[in-house]
């Protein structure tokens, strides 16, 4: 779920054009606290299709997810026919998962947070964490220039102190021309690099630009990855924060 | 020196009572005198990684082994146990009741109800920690989830069937035991896959020996063969702790013994001079003075040694017996992962005895080899002329 919020994260910041021009680490910070007041209130409704290639098999699921804000998800499995109605809500700091095999719905303990969300590359954590990027993190921008023929923007986060976080250092590069996310790289307490998002596929979807395409691979195994593809996506839809409930999680029509 | 040799056999009682419960109850719980495993399965515990052989084949080979006891097939993983609003963490066993019965003694473990049976698939058993974390009782639901062989979320729901105390935390608060099959269903795997078998032989004592000898005897390159030694390096580095603490005791026992020796054959000595020069005067050898006392010092440790073994008896035979009750003190401790019971018994250690005799009896030679020279040294000249006394 990581991708609705990141995408609630991205499509905000398109319309934060033209910050405050300031020093370089004021004008970091003032993107993304912009990207932070405008993302609240934001909605979505999208259709995904999700890849996930491990060493030992490769399966596609298919999915409806919904989110409000950056505090409020719910992705309900379509496709593969065995795993239909599996679900997962997220509200505020918590996650449930409805099960419809054995038809009850699993709160997500605080030690499996780490635990791989539906076998792919995002963790449980992922879910949650990626709204406190404003508070926990201290924002740099540590290049402003041309890349390949692009002019990008390198934002580098460190953790601010006691911050409750997993990683050690997030890099993100964003094109300027349009602010279309292009990578990111995370990286453990040590410094040493975990895994790397790529974004691709930029697309108008409901009159938006958008990267349809998010990559994930672990650096430890790059021959595995999970690929989450967006085919339909439906901005600022009405749903109200009830509609992000335990009831709602187990149902199984959901539109 | 009696009261020297009574305290050394209690202490190498206890210690070798103490290392044989250790021994026994590490490896008997759960883990089994050796494992078998695919070579790359541990540490990783990959379940991807399952014992390359077909498991009736292998399993055959291994209970027609006359040095294996009882052979336990186990599929293992990681999983979520979830029951209402709480969820856990645990490690995910999954065995055959009935083979398991022959090899480890979790069975005996059980304050409720049973292991799960294969006739029933949906059945589970949990430490007493994790029935609370879960709150859930004998009879209650626990969903487990674990990530499938096939990349799906495996997902199904139990019923607690039995409730097991342990002694250890990370098992009482962190183990699920399915029946194998329904382990092998829940992460979809074929039932002929499995990831560890569990050995149970003669002695845990000569497991190194053992499983070198049925890795040769399985031939097979893939699979890997590991006495407890290696499966838990915490408890074989314990034990060569308290083999070295058993030698620590016999020095301090033994310094002891040699003081109270010479202490008193220095004492026996100098209340005898004027006795030891008759004896010169006579026409004695000091070659023989020496000797007598070195045979008095022997005399001495032979008598010590019968009350020694006459008050230590009774004494050892109640710590053999009845062992050491420590509950008033404490339910019992864990030493690197193993439970000790509140009651600690002794072991009849008669060679470890024997060693601590003959050790006596040449400390208590040697100790008293400085009176008799002494003794031997008596100028029976200088003694007439009364300037001995």
């Amino acid at each position: 779920m990581k991708f609705i919020i990141f995408l609630a994260l991205i499509v905000s910041t398109a319309s934060a054009a033209n910050p405050a021009v300031g020093s370089m680490d004021d004008r970091a910070k003032e993107i993304v606290d912009r990207v932070d007041q405008l993302m609240r209130g934001d909605s979505s409704r999208a259709d995904i299709r999700m890849e996930i290639q491990s060493k030992h098999w490769k399966r596609i699921l298919e999915a409806k997810a919904w989110s409000k804000g950056t505090e409020r998800a719910l992705i309900q499995i379509r496709k593969p026919v065995k795993e239909r109605g599996t679900a997962t809500l997220r509200a505020e700091e918590n996650i449930w998962n409805y099960l419809p095999k054995v038809e009850r719905v699993i709160k997500i303990p605080s030690s499996m947070m780490m635990g791989s969300w539906m076998g792919s590359h995002f963790t449980n954590d992922d879910l949650v964490k990626e709204s406190r990027m404003i508070t926990d993190y201290h924002i740099t921008i540590s290049f402003d220039g041309e890349r390949s023929g692009t002019k990008v923007w390198e934002f580098t986060m460190a953790p601010v102190e006691n911050a409750a976080v997993v990683w050690g250092k997030l890099v993100l590069e964003v094109r300027q021309e349009d602010y279309m996310p292009t990578w990111q790289r995370y990286y453990d307490e040590d410094g040493e690099m975990v895994r790397t998002m790529t974004f691709g596929d930029y697309r108008k979807l409901d009159d938006r630009l958008v990267p349809t395409l998010m990559e994930v691979r672990p650096t430890d195994t790059p021959e595995e990855y999970t690929r989450v593809i967006y085919q339909d996506i439906d901005f600022d839809v009405d749903l109200a924060d009830e509609f992000f409930s335990l009831r709602n999680l187990r149902a199984q029509r959901l539109d | 020196m009696a009261i020297g040799m009574i305290m050394l056999a209690f202490v190498l009682s206890i210690m070798a009572g103490m290392k044989r419960d250790m021994i026994n109850q590490g490896t008997s719980l759960l883990l089994g005198h050796m494992q078998i495993h695919a070579k790359d399965y541990r540490p990783d515990r990959s379940i991807y990684d399952a014992i390359p052989a077909g498991r009736s084949d292998l399993l055959g080979q291994l209970r027609g082994d006359p040095s294996v006891l009882g052979a336990a097939p186990r599929v293992s993983t990681f999983g979520l146990a979830s029951s209402g609003n709480k969820s856990i963490g645990v490690e995910i066993l999954g065995m055959e009741a009935a083979a398991e019965r022959n090899v480890t003694i979790l069975h005996e473990k059980l304050i409720e109800g049973s292991l799960p049976e294969p006739s029933e698939q949906s059945q589970i058993a949990i430490g007493e920690l994790a029935a609370k974390a879960l709150g859930v009782s004998l009879g209650g639901e626990v969903i487990l989830i674990a990530q499938a062989a096939d990349g799906s979320l495996g997902n199904d729901l139990f019923t607690v069937s039995g409730i097991f105390r342990s002694g250890l935390d990370l098992l009482d608060g962190g183990m699920a035991i399915l029946d194998l099959g329904a382990a092998q269903s829940l992460i979809a795997l074929p039932a002929e896959t499995i990831h560890e078998i569990a050995l149970r032989t003669a002695s845990p004592t000569d497991a190194k020996t053992v499983a070198s000898a049925l890795e040769r005897t399985l031939a097979n390159p893939a699979i890997e063969v590991s006495p407890w030694q290696t499966l838990t390096p915490e408890l074989s580095s314990w034990v060569a702790m308290s083999d070295s603490w058993s030698w620590i005791m016999y020095v301090i026992v033994f310094s002891l013994a040699a003081i109270s020796v010479l202490n008193t054959m220095l004492m026996a000595v100098f209340e005898r001079l004027r006795e030891f020069g008759v004896l010169a005067a006579i026409g004695m050898k000091p070659r023989s003075v020496v000797a007598l006392i070195v045979i008095e010092v022997t005399a001495l440790a032979g008598v010590s040694l019968l009350v020694a073994i006459a008050i230590g008896t009774p004494l050892l035979r109640r710590v053999v017996g009845k062992g050491i009750d420590l509950s008033s003190f404490s339910d019992g401790f864990s030493v690197t992962g193993v439970a000790v019971g509140p009651i600690i018994r002794g072991d009849w250690v008669f060679g470890d005895f024997a060693v601590g005799a003959a050790l006596l009896f040449v400390c208590a030679a040697l100790a008293g080899l400085y009176p008799a020279m002494r003794a031997a040294a008596v100028d029976p000249a200088r003694l007439t002329r009364g300037e001995i006394r």
